[in-house]
């Protein structure tokens, strides 16, 4: 497997950032009510999380090692301004609704940590590869609860998929039991729950599989 | 720190700080457009709903007081409430010669109040604000005080008689 591979694979298994490292949890319960604000939210931190990597390896060299934070949190917040406007000029109904929390993407030390541990210290490739992998492991543990919380509160999968994908995008909701079982799923207890439940399953799952390394914050 | 050091340390600073003022003002360049629209919509939408009617197109929705003192008024307002400014939109509908015919409705459209505690007054929360529709000065003034978060409440009780205030002196001059 090549290096490359290997960073991709480790950021989005291993050291996936919300299972294994259990980072930037705030946007993850907060926005995860359904699989349209999880599918926003992730593009927004993928987007914010990739330009912000390879802007920082790019400008590695040149970052002094006095002032590396305010650099970083400059350019995550440049980035994060950027997400917002675009959401806000283009997706303004979900923009309406998700917007504090992308606003705080800004200080997700899930970025702000690849930022320091990675981009930092490694070649642009490399940084794009990790970004990519985090991007999609936040991505997927945002999905997954999305899809468990909006099944159980509401029974149903794309609701309100009209915000992020215009409005023939209505016809999208899938309608699986008439009303969620479970409706305390839609709020923050519920959140909490389920993502504790599907964090220890998962772990569960690492643990039986002998390849898995212990997941552990790793930089380099 | 030698003066050098600093140089080091702030220069690189600076020049990042300029590349990422140059991408903030180019998105800002192209979004801008997009984003005036989606907000101007959103405000009319709003004032479509509360006067429960169209409004005609080339109603300037900007200004802070606008309509006809025969009819209905819009006014933009600003209050103080317990975490900062509460910015309103009030519709005033005229009545007969006694203040309780005039009615007011009132719209919060940006707060920083607590959330859970002093969010009621946002309509997409709470009935509390729509239940007053149409509400008279004398019921604004006797407004109860909504206990735990009195300040944001009493903003609300302030910028109403605010709110009479304005519409009495625009429509005497």
């Amino acid at each position: 497997m090549s290096s490359n591979t290997q960073v991709l694979r480790r950021a989005v298994l291993t050291q996936n950032p919300a299972w294994a490292q259990l980072l930037g949890l705030c946007p993850l319960m907060a926005v995860s009510t359904t699989v349209v604000n999880a599918l926003g939210l992730a593009a927004a931190s993928s987007f914010v999380v990739i330009g912000s990597n390879v802007m920082i390896s790019s400008l590695r060299h040149h970052i002094p090692e006095q002032a590396r934070l305010p650099c970083f949190v400059l350019i995550i917040a440049t980035f994060t301004t950027v997400t917002t406007l675009v959401l806000e000029a283009f997706s303004y109904e979900l923009y309406l609704k998700i917007a504090l929390f992308v606003q705080i993407i800004v200080t997700n030390c899930m970025i702000l940590g690849r930022a320091e541990a990675f981009a930092s210290r490694q070649p642009v490739i490399p940084a794009c590869f990790d970004a990519v992998g985090t991007a999609v492991g936040f991505a997927i543990a945002l999905i997954t609860l999305g899809s468990v919380r909006e099944l159980l509160a509401y029974g149903s999968l794309f609701r309100d998929a009209d915000l992020l994908f215009g409005q023939r995008a209505g016809q999208w909701t899938l309608q699986l039991v008439e009303t969620g079982p479970v409706p305390l799923a839609a709020y923050a207890p519920g959140a909490f729950i389920v993502a504790g439940l599907m964090f220890a399953m998962i772990q569960g799952i690492s643990r039986r599989h002998p390849d898995v390394k212990k997941p552990g914050i790793e930089g380099t | 720190m030698s003066d050098i050091s600093l140089l080091k340390v702030f220069t690189p600073l600076l020049i990042i700080g300029g590349l990422c003022g140059a991408l903030l003002v180019m998105t800002d360049q192209l979004t801008a457009p997009d984003i005036q629209a989606n907000r101007e919509a959103r405000t009319r939408a709003l004032l479509e709903e509360m006067l429960q009617q169209s409004l005609p197109a080339q109603t300037e929705i900007d200004a802070d007081i606008f309509g006809s003192c025969s009819e209905w008024l819009f006014v933009r307002t600003q209050t103080t409430g317990y975490a900062g400014p509460i910015y309103l939109t009030a519709l005033w509908r005229a009545g007969l010669s006694s203040e309780d015919t005039e009615g007011l409705s009132l719209r919060v459209v940006g707060h920083q109040e607590t959330p859970g505690i002093g969010d009621f007054i946002d309509h997409a929360r709470s009935p509390w604000i729509t239940d007053l529709d149409n509400s008279s000065a004398r019921a604004y003034a006797q407004l109860d005080a909504v206990s735990g978060a009195t300040i944001t409440s009493n903003a609300i009780r302030r910028a109403a008689g605010q709110i009479f205030n304005q519409v009495e002196v625009f429509c005497e001059q």
